[in-house]
């Protein structure tokens, strides 16, 4: 075979093309593995050296972030004092640019550490923005390879406690080493910090605090008196510009305090400055306009029960009452999501209570429901128990005869009875059974007028009745 | 040629001929590579030096910046206070200026390096205002100096100024 080969002309011409051909393919592979054309990578341990530059850019980045933490918290201290304590505005609106801390039955106070938290990252971010994106290409610009895809925002949970604020980045940032497009590096860290508070937060919950005395004291006309007579030394009436008008019951405030705090010009000079704290508070009028309770709620976890026990309970409830058994359970459904250990609290802090803790008839009002904070303030409790989710005072005005303690109202035959009892009550006075459906959440005061078509409750309970087949109509 | 092919003798040196000419040409491959890549590279050793004075002067920047000025601040933030004080002279600017001075001598000083540091506004972006402290102080504002021979920028780092332009902190450092 081989002589064969060798003794034709056209076999050995190819015989000395195919062996230096391929060896000439093993040098283009060899070549290819050892990339000589990588320009990007100039020298032996170039890669490794980036991988340090790439480490300090990202400390750099970090440093950035740090300084910006600890004038981002000075910031926010201080917008938040002069928008009377909100990122951005108050529930209950503003007058004449003072956010409003009380308007007609509803209380807005702010809660201090979500809207410190909410500014804090606003500023935060404002100053990352400030990071001109050319720096962190600059590299790229001029070794190929770049350590900043993008410039990220950061959202810090924070942790205020009396003398600290500290930060947690909800998520890690990193920072990719391209050389030749694929990343041959990546440096990743949770941003975090822990930075020294040098403005004694608790100041807004004593001004809120007096803000709250100073409503309860000053009910009745002539209303400017009392307040002149009753507000705290510090307070301003009127704007911390001078203007002292105010309309009708709503009054702005104006509070110094002796706390400094460094704030900047336009022109980023800097000057010590004193906190001044502004808010507006409408005074209540009438009992109608008391503030309702709408501050604290606690709930109590979820339990798994057994369903076929409440249906049994709601099917002898429903026969007891005249109501569907499935407008019962879909009730049920709603109120607890079946836990007949549901417990939900509301709470409220006004000193109106302390009349009501002393006039109280136990046997027809849990005194429990009163309670006084170490603060001296009288707090309402007002908890819901149970599948049906009653109210003590009420469970204990419908079913004397089976509800004895808050307690009893765990009892899945006691609640789900007195819950039945007190719909069909409700049904009997409003008219209806979307009406009594309505007055079982809402109360029965205007049940019988109410725009009942466009009641989220309603139209919930009416929705779980659909898919367990009974109608409210 | 296909007479000495067709001799015994022949054909087993004919056998190494294609063998010869193949590895003649691999070698003469890798040997252009080779020299190829390093006419290329020839000024490598300049590129690693300089990378590693970067990395090296970087290190000291970062360090300086993160150094404990007071109990509760850095020298970051004394840049920060220096560089939003109402004037040039305060005690702010001497405090910075003493603790740039203190940081970086020692350091270079020791190899006989010159060195410079500078603070300046990060000029170029349109959508802020030009600053006082670029009015009052010029657009570089020269913390302390030595020259010798050619001065270089090797590290660069980025502190934010509220309600204004980054401010930016250059080290240059000579050959």
């Amino acid at each position: 075979m081989k002589n064969k080969l060798k003794d034709s002309k056209k076999a050995t011409i190819l015989y000395y093309i195919v062996i230096p051909g391929f060896f000439l393919a093993l040098v283009f592979f060899y070549v290819s593995s050892l990339d000589p054309f990588d320009t990007e990578t100039k020298y032996v341990g170039y890669k490794e050296l980036s991988l340090i530059k790439l480490s300090q850019e990202a400390n750099k980045y970090f440093l950035f972030t740090d300084a910006s933490t600890k004038l981002s918290a000075d910031k926010s201290i201080l917008n938040l004092a002069e928008k009377g304590g909100f990122a951005l505005a108050s529930p209950c609106s503003n007058y004449l640019n003072y956010q409003l801390w009380t308007a007609k039955g509803k209380q807005c106070f702010p809660e201090y550490q979500k809207e410190f938290s909410s500014e804090f990252n606003t500023q935060i971010n404002l100053f990352l923005q400030q990071l001109p994106s050319e720096e962190f290409v600059n590299f790229a610009k001029t070794d190929s390879n770049s350590f900043y895809p993008k410039v990220q925002s950061i959202n810090y949970n924070l942790f205020i406690s009396k003398d600290k604020i500290t930060g947690i980045a909800d998520k890690a940032l990193s920072f990719g080493l391209f050389i030749s497009k694929p990343k041959i590096g990546q440096y990743n860290s949770l941003p975090s910090f822990n930075i020294k508070k040098k403005v004694n937060t608790e100041e807004f919950e004593k001004i809120e605090s007096e803000a709250i005395a100073l409503i309860n004291k000053c009910t009745l006309d002539p209303i400017d008196e009392c307040i002149a007579k009753e507000k705290p030394s510090n307070w301003i009436v009127g704007s911390c510009e001078g203007d002292s008008s105010h309309e009708d019951r709503t009054f702005r405030f104006c509070v110094n305090s002796n706390t400094e705090i460094t704030s900047y010009s336009d022109k980023s000079k800097s000057e010590k400055k004193k906190m001044q704290y502004r808010f507006a508070l409408y005074f209540p009028l009438t009992d109608e306009e008391l503030i309702p309770s709408e501050t604290t709620v606690i709930e109590s976890p979820l339990e798994t029960t057994d369903l076929s026990s409440i249906e049994q309970e709601a099917a002898k409830a429903s026969e007891k009452y005249s109501i569907d058994k499935n407008i019962i359970l879909a009730l049920i459904q709603q109120e607890s999501n079946n836990n007949p250990n549901a417990i939900r609290c509301e709470q409220s802090y006004e000193n109106r209570w302390q009349d009501l803790a002393n006039t109280l008839n136990c046997q027809q009002y849990n005194c429990n429901e009163i309670i006084q904070s170490p603060q001296g303030n009288f707090h309402k409790v007002s908890c819901s128990y149970g599948l049906m989710q009653l109210m003590y005072p009420t469970a204990l005005e419908t079913c004397p005869e089976i509800v004895t303690t808050p307690e009893s109202l765990y009892t899945k035959s006691i609640n789900i009875d007195c819950g039945a009892k007190y719909l069909s009550k409700l049904i009997a006075q409003c008219g209806s059974i979307s009406r009594g459906i309505y007055a079982y959440n809402h109360g029965p005061a205007n049940c019988k007028t109410a725009d009942i078509n466009n009641d989220s409750y309603v139209l919930l309970i009416n929705n779980k009745c659909s898919e367990l087949g009974c109608s409210l109509v | 040629m296909y007479k000495l092919l067709n001799s015994k003798k022949a054909v087993a040196i004919d056998d190494f001929i294609p063998l010869m000419f193949a590895v003649f040409i691999f070698l003469f491959a890798i040997a252009f590579l080779f020299i190829s890549n390093s006419v290329d590279k020839k000024d490598n050793s300049n590129d690693i030096l300089s990378t590693q004075e970067e990395i090296k002067a970087t290190d000291n920047l970062l360090n300086f910046l993160q150094l404990p000025y007071t109990q509760d601040s850095t020298n970051s933030d004394l840049v920060i206070a220096a560089i939003t004080s109402s004037t040039a002279d305060s005690q702010e600017f001497t405090d910075l200026k003493k603790a740039i001075a203190d940081f970086f001598d020692p350091l270079y000083s020791a190899e006989k390096t010159s060195w410079k540091l500078d603070i300046r506004l990060i000029p170029g972006n349109d959508l802020m205002t030009p600053s006082n402290i670029l009015e009052v102080e010029g657009n570089t504002y020269l913390i302390a100096s030595e020259f010798f021979s050619k001065i270089e920028l090797k590290a660069k780092a980025i502190l934010p100024v509220p309600n204004n332009r980054p401010v930016e902190l250059r080290l240059f450092i000579g050959k």
